[in-house]
């Protein structure tokens, strides 16, 4: 079953001079897939990425999650959905300083009104696999970056949404923190089969996942397959890097 | 260009910055100023009102300005928070931290001078406006325009000596940072607030000892400054550390806090409470002196009334003329016929003399026992046996607002002086009624005894002062509350030239006391004081709530990027107005829900003293009119606030 259809899309941001952001665009992602989406400063990857997660509206085309179509919804019913299908990955966490750990991941359990029992009983599952469990009392500034990421994949992924977006998940970690906020990944998708669609410059982030799209001024330019080595694959996105974007070097150190 | 010209531009070329600061001092200024204006004013300064009423407007004046300090102090640390990333900059090109202390000092300085001159003009303009606006409302023509040199000049020292205080204080401010922390400004996390038990058990110390220090026996002067230094310092505490402590007590319950917006607003609040915890408390401070005297003012005007109500005679005439009281009776009564007025009266008479023993004397209003009898029932007092086995008997009237233990208590013999007489007091007395008679205490004494002591004082063996006395009651107007239109108005205003104080000549042998008249000179000055009062309550209520408006205010951009990131994942406007509207609404009525508090226990036990009981009515009055204005600001700050908030969800 597809999780996400996108048809046909195109984006237009009017002005003096008006922008072509998306060109056609078509993109689906079938229930348990890791998808990334990779492209250069300026390709439209994270304009794809809001018009997926609702946040953006196409000028044409159609998005649909998990068969339904968030663009046809009233605000309110577009927020609870965004609550449940949708889980939300942020380059800078996001996470409130004003709240611990944990209470930084039932936040959206709260506002759907859940059982107290049945949230407690989701946090320590989710933080057992996200290996988080000893944090659960501290606040988001005394943990590292890591820690911080991986409690923001809990908090999108603990409402058990259709769909997790992670939007340069890794952009603020160093290597050893992204190598572990991406094999939490993994295992989430392995374990859990939850569908992910990752946006990245970073090819050693992107070779966690099965597949990946290339954008480049707004179209799709290429599309790669994992085979069985992880290691293979970093290389066949960093040959797809050079060949679209011309210099790998200056790709793989983009880290905004 | 030479460092003060710097200074000079950019005070001038960021005037925007430093427009807030600005306004902030200029408006303590201004308020500080008109009341200064109002109570070195030479008529309330030679008007005979109660030593009371003239220490409570000092103390307000005080009140003013540590106020302003604090208000001043606030603006300055918000003002140049905003501007650390300047100081950042101008220290990565080199300034030395001393320059950096004369520019911030030379700013204040420049700014200062600014507000003290313009605060004085715009306060020059809002006090004549305030005087004439104060007596055309309470008909008084007497509060007219002047120069209030008195008033500039303590303004001009005040705030001049505030201003060299906070700029020496401001150095402290910015010394400490580093170039980094100065350039990231507010970026970084802010950690959890805490409690400190300590000062969490000083603060309930701190309130425990204002709250009893009003109520230990006889309440005086220096009790009520203890009271009020501990109860301001207790407050404080309060707000920075007992919310602090109850919010982390609040989030243990889970059930509670994790449910729905709550856990949002619950731990957002914690964070505003503490941070707000001083403009939090300077509110309640203003709000609680504010509702305190105007509850007092309207506790006061409530015993006014009553004092018109519960005197049964419309006019009394009394004269220590030995010529008798008949020529001023035929005067009144010709007044009164003409008018066509129906009045029944009562004469009585009286002998202030001295009673006692050898070793202490007073001096008592002396009433015959048959003049007594006719008016007993109508003062709603008991009636007098003159004997008893053989025993002379005596009734002790007394007053207990105006002294505080009766002479005597029932029993007791009491000896008048001037004939030797010995009286035993039957009872002792009181009634509302005698009250409006503002006496004191009287005797009453069989005729043969008062007659006896009448005597004594013609031939001049004793001393002491004789009176005739009439009372007129008009059935007509008894219970009606004289308006200046009403009938009773009309004649008191006929009576009135009658006595000395219209003509300047005295057309009477005695003196004419006319009800309607005491009433309304008493109304129309509890009435302009409440007046003012309400006006610098209104003047404090409103800077309070821009206070908070500002602080809140600065912490939009914050606040909104929170909000944004959680509409991303899903947080309804709904939910974003609900979380938001509480929040504020905390900040808005805690602390009048506080200052309602304070103010019965403190207006109290004051008020007891004044033996006023109940003060529930004024209180609510006046603080339901301060919760009505603050929710005027609540709902139009409220507003702002949403509707900047909406434009960021997505």
């Amino acid at each position: 079953m597809n999780i996400l259809e996108a048809r046909n899309l195109n984006k237009v941001y009017p002005g003096k001079v008006s922008t072509q952001a998306l060109t056609d665009i078509h993109l689906t992602i079938a229930e348990g897939e890791f998808v990334g989406v990779m492209g250069p400063s300026g390709s439209g990857k994270t304009t794809l990425l809001n018009m997926v997660s609702t946040i953006d509206t196409p000028s044409s085309g159609t998005v649909k999650i998990g068969g339904q179509d968030p663009y046809a919804m009233s605000r309110n019913d577009l927020a609870k959905f965004r609550r449940r299908e949708l889980g939300f990955v942020f380059q800078d966490f996001n996470l409130l300083d004003t709240l611990t750990v944990a209470e930084n991941i039932v936040l959206p359990l709260t506002l759907d009104g859940m059982k107290l029992k049945e949230m407690d009983e989701r946090l320590h599952r989710i933080a057992d696999r996200l290996g988080i469990s000893g944090i659960l009392g501290s606040r988001t500034y005394e943990i590292s970056g890591g820690q911080r990421q991986r409690t923001a994949i809990a908090r999108a992924v603990i409402a058990e949404p259709s769909i997790l977006l992670a939007d340069e998940p890794t952009g603020a970690l160093d290597s050893n923190a992204s190598r572990i906020v991406m094999e939490s990944m993994e295992s989430l998708n392995e374990q859990e089969r939850t569908t992910i669609m990752l946006v990245t410059h970073d090819p050693q982030a992107a070779s966690y996942c099965h597949r990946i799209v290339f954008i480049k001024d707004g179209r799709l330019a290429a599309e790669i397959h994992r085979g069985e080595s992880r290691q293979a694959f970093f290389q066949k996105i960093i040959d797809t890097l050079s060949f679209w974007g011309g210099n790998a070097h200056e790709l793989s150190s983009i880290r905004v | 260009m030479n460092f003060p010209q710097f200074a000079y531009n950019n005070v001038k070329r960021n005037a925007r910055a430093y427009f807030a600061y600005f306004l902030s001092s200029t408006f303590m200024v201004m308020i500080f100023f008109s009341f200064a204006v109002f109570i070195y004013h030479p008529v309330i300064l030679h008007s005979e009102m109660h030593q009371m009423t003239k220490t409570g407007m000092i103390a307000a004046e005080y009140v003013i300005f540590i106020f302003a300090f604090f208000f001043v102090l606030y603006s300055i640390s918000v003002f140049l928070k905003s501007r650390n990333k300047e100081f950042g900059l101008l220290l990565m090109l080199g300034a030395q931290p001393s320059q950096l202390n004369r520019l911030v000092f030379l700013e204040n300085i420049l700014i200062g001078t600014g507000a003290i001159i313009s605060g004085m003009g715009l306060g020059m303009l809002l006090s004549k406006l305030f005087l004439l606006l104060a007596s055309r409302m309470t008909e008084t023509p007497e509060l007219p325009f002047y120069w209030p040199w008195g008033a500039m000049l303590l303004t001009t020292g005040a705030f001049a000596t505030l201003f060299l205080v906070i700029s020496a204080m401001t150095l402290l401010f910015v010394r400490k940072r580093n170039v980094l922390e100065l350039l990231q400004g507010n970026a970084k996390p802010k950690t959890e607030p805490k409690a400190s038990i300590v000062l969490v058990l000083l603060g309930i110390v701190l309130l425990g000892v204002g709250y009893t220090a009003l109520r230990v026996d006889t309440l005086e002067a220096t009790q009520l400054f203890l009271a009020a230094g501990t109860g301001i310092a207790g407050t404080y505490f309060f707000y920075s550390q007992l919310s602090v402590l109850f919010m982390r007590l609040l989030k243990r319950n889970r059930s509670f806090v994790w449910r729905k917006t709550n856990l949002l607003w619950i731990s957002e609040m914690a964070y505003k409470i503490k941070d707000n915890a001083r403009v939090l408390f300077l509110i309640t401070v203003v709000t609680s002196v504010a509702s305190m005297s105007a509850g007092f003012v309207l506790s006061i005007d409530r015993e006014t009334r009553s004092l018109y109500e519960d005197n049964p005679y419309a006019f009394q005439l009394s004269t220590q003329h030995p010529a008798g009281i008949a020529v001023d009776e035929a005067k009144v009564e010709a007044v009164l016929k003409r008018e066509g007025v129906t009045y029944e009266k009562r004469q009585m008479q009286s002998l202030f003399a001295s009673v006692g023993d050898d070793q202490s004397g007073s001096s008592i209003n002396l009433i015959p026992a048959s003049d007594y009898a006719r008016i007993a029932a109508e003062w709603q007092l008991p009636s007098l046996v003159p004997e008893q086995k053989g025993q002379p008997q005596a009734l002790l009237l007394y007053d207990e607002k105006r002294i505080d233990h009766p002479l005597a208590s029932a029993g007791e013999t009491l000896k008048i002086v001037a004939s030797e007489a010995e009286v035993k007091v039957n009872e002792v007395a009181q009634s509302p009624v005698f009250a409006t008679l503002q006496w004191g205490s009287a005797l009453v004494v069989p005729d043969q005894i008062y007659q006896a002591a009448v005597d004594q004082f013609k031939r001049g063996d004793a001393a002491g002062l004789a009176r005739q006395m009439l009372f007129y009651r008009v059935p007509a107007w008894d219970g009606i509350t004289p308006r200046y239109d009403s009938e009773e108005a009309r004649v008191a205003g006929e009576l009135a030239k009658l006595s000395p104080r219209a003509t300047g000549e005295n057309r009477t042998n005695g003196y004419l006391n006319i009800r309607a008249n005491d009433y309304q000179s008493y109304k129309q000055f509890m009435s302009m004081l409440s007046f003012i009062g309400s006006f610098v309550g209104l003047m404090f209520s409103l800077s309070s709530a821009s206070f908070l408006y500002f602080k809140l205010h600065a912490e939009l951009s914050r606040d909104a990027q929170m909000y944004r990131a959680l509409s991303k994942t899903g947080l309804s406007i709904g939910e974003m107005k609900k979380s938001a509207t509480l929040q504020i609404a905390l900040l808005f009525f805690l602390p009048i829900v506080v200052s309602v508090i304070q103010t019965f226990v403190v207006l109290s036990p004051v008020l007891a003293i004044l033996h006023i009981v109940n003060i529930t009515e004024p209180v609510l009055l006046t603080t339901g009119a301060f919760l009505l204005a603050q929710l005027g600001y609540f709902l139009l700050v409220r507003g702002r606030y949403v509707s900047r908030l909406k434009r960021v969800m997505v």
